[in-house]
């Protein structure tokens, strides 16, 4: 990746060190105090503040000094953290631009002996998908559609994630059931065959039931 | 300014509230919510912009957190982050999953951050920076403004870290992402990540030191 | 008997599609999306829609005084898709003829009608975000 090297373009800022060098361990993302402390240490313990008093860092003054501006550092980051700028507006806009640029995929034919009606394969796979995602314990994954050579039957592949608590093969009948439905009653399309791959599994506690499309839900 | 506070919780605070889905029912993408990254991003692959859509909602105000902390106004976060994620809907098919979506969303609005603070010249924070000098120790009113004042000040900070020192104290204070996907986000070694954190961090405590 | 100019029959067909039931818009061809692509992407983000034409392609070949017509459907899921395009092929192949012999010809007119999308709804596509939260634990 071109991230650029910071080396080339602004002067070390780091603060000199004298025992850096003579630091065996040439430590990385640390460094060892002249009183012997490693700076992460140090800062640890600040941070615990008075649940472990530690005499030494209470009158060395390299530690103190290496603490100065931890503290305000740590609740200032907090504040930092929660300056959030709604996104909202930018989701929108993002998921407008994506609609209106569209990867339809390749045209496949509808059921039609004119061979004059087309409907794109990502349209297709969406209602497919969909369909399978009724299913109780089903998400559907990948689907591709695949005409055949006389151009007028479609293949149907499509990856399943599901959960374990069903018998696989009812589960797949199921899907196949739903799959074949929503070819011929919502699209109209001529089905050479489904095949369904089973890729992976669905927590159980994540796919409470299938798609809700008429709002009945929770 | 345009930025809500929406009550995140602490790096070392409860567990966070579960994801509630991303659609209401019966519009596309519903029932998509409980779906994982990994199918989603399986099927907006191949096209299917309801699944991509879900994900958009479901990373985006961490994404736009992250380009508005590294480029410090909103407009221009927005916009690296509108770019990021039309640039990965057309990447999408090439996208192999070798990494995790978060991931790849990450490295991409970190890299469009970067190109963007070296086309122009870097912008002010936040339009009012207060010197530390000014403040008095008075009631709360005083105390909520210092506040402010002091988190300005770590802003401004921030715009003069080095742009990869800024990326990965970002990612790791802000956004919390463990050392090994950072090292993947800004593309160097583990080792590199903390010493850059490293070197970060003592920059920030100099700067926040006059601050009490 | 006059000439019949491809911009008037784009015109007839996209009236004509858009009049069937299931119908919910036309979609614009890939030269329409590229060319509102460069000028509004960046700056409306793709918010203006396109002139119904533009989902129609219309080309005639003189010597055999053929038309052919692409038109490009988004559907609304209310009907099967393959009922609503067929009725979309015999509503532009009637108002195109009918327009066609107006001006004296007879020509053949072939007519391919490709779905491009099938919406669930009618109203605006609108996901509502849920509030999102980051896992911070530390390692």
């Amino acid at each position: 990746m071109a991230l650029e090297d910071p080396r080339a373009t602004s002067p070390p800022d780091e603060v000199p060190t004298p025992h850096r060098d003579t630091d065996p361990a040439r430590l990385v993302g640390d460094e060892r105090l002249p009183c012997g402390r490693l700076v992460s240490h140090v800062w640890e313990q600040a941070r615990a503040g008075s649940h472990r008093p530690d005499p030494h860092t209470a009158d060395c003054t390299y530690c103190r000094q290496a603490t100065e501006g931890l503290t305000v550092l740590d609740a200032t980051t907090r504040t930092l953290r929660a300056q959030r700028p709604s996104a909202r507006t930018v989701a929108d806009r993002v998921v407008s631009a994506v609609r209106a640029e569209a990867r339809l995929g390749r045209m496949l034919p509808l059921d039609d002996p004119t061979q004059e009606l087309r409907i794109a394969e990502a349209t297709v796979a969406k209602a497919l998908r969909r369909a399978a995602d009724r299913v109780p314990g089903v998400r559907a994954a990948s689907c591709r559609l695949t005409p055949g050579e006389a151009g007028t039957h479609v293949t149907i592949t499509m990856t399943l994630a599901v959960t374990l608590d069903q018998p696989l093969p009812g589960r797949a009948t199921q899907v196949r059931r739903a799959v074949a439905d929503a070819s011929a009653r919502e699209i109209g399309l001529a089905v050479s065959g489904i095949d369904l791959h089973i890729e992976s599994e669905l927590e159980p506690l994540t796919s409470v039931g299938p798609t809700s499309r008429n709002g009945t839900g929770p | 300014m345009d930025v809500e506070h929406e009550g995140f919780s602490s790096p070392r605070g409860a567990e966070p509230p579960p994801f509630t889905g991303a659609a209401r029912p019966g519009e596309p993408g519903a029932g998509l919510g409980d779906v994982a990254d990994r199918i989603l991003v399986a099927r907006a692959a191949e096209g299917d912009d309801d699944a991509f859509a879900v994900l958009v909602h479901r990373h985006s105000g961490r994404l736009l957190a992250l380009a508005f902390h590294m480029l410090g106004n909103v407009p221009d976060a927005e916009e690296a982050v509108q770019d990021a994620f039309l640039s990965a809907w057309r990447r999408l098919p090439q996208f192999r999953g070798d990494a995790a979506f978060r991931t790849w969303m990450y490295r991409i609005v970190t890299n469009r951050c970067l190109n963007v603070r070296r086309a122009q010249t870097p912008s002010l924070a936040l339009d009012a920076v207060a010197e530390p000098a000014a403040h008095d120790a008075g009631g709360e009113p005083a105390r909520a403004a210092e506040s402010t004042a002091a988190t300005a000040a770590l802003a401004q900070a921030l715009t003069h870290l080095r742009p990869g020192q800024r990326a990965c104290w970002i990612l790791r204070e802000l956004h919390g992402l463990p050392y090994g996907e950072i090292a993947q986000v800004v593309g160097e070694s583990e080792q590199t990540v903390r010493g850059r954190l490293f070197r970060a961090r003592r920059t920030l405590m100099k700067e926040m030191a006059s601050w009490r | 008997m006059t000439t019949v100019d491809p911009a008037g029959i784009e015109q007839t067909a996209a009236r004509a599609a858009l009049a069937v039931p299931g119908v919910q818009e036309l979609h614009p061809s890939l030269r329409h999306s590229l060319a509102d692509a460069a000028t509004c992407l960046r700056r409306t983000f793709g918010s203006h829609p396109p002139s119904p034409e533009a989902g129609v392609h219309a080309t005639h070949t003189p010597e055999a005084d053929a038309w052919h017509l692409e038109v490009r459907c988004v559907l609304t899921d209310h009907r099967r898709a393959l009922d609503t395009a067929r009725d979309v092929r015999e509503s532009v192949r009637a108002a195109v003829s009918s327009q066609l012999n107006a001006r004296g010809r007879t020509g053949n007119v072939t007519i391919v009608v490709t779905v491009t999308r099938i919406n669930g709804d009618r109203t605006p596509l609108r996901l509502h975000a849920a509030p999102q939260f980051e896992n911070f634990s530390p390692e």
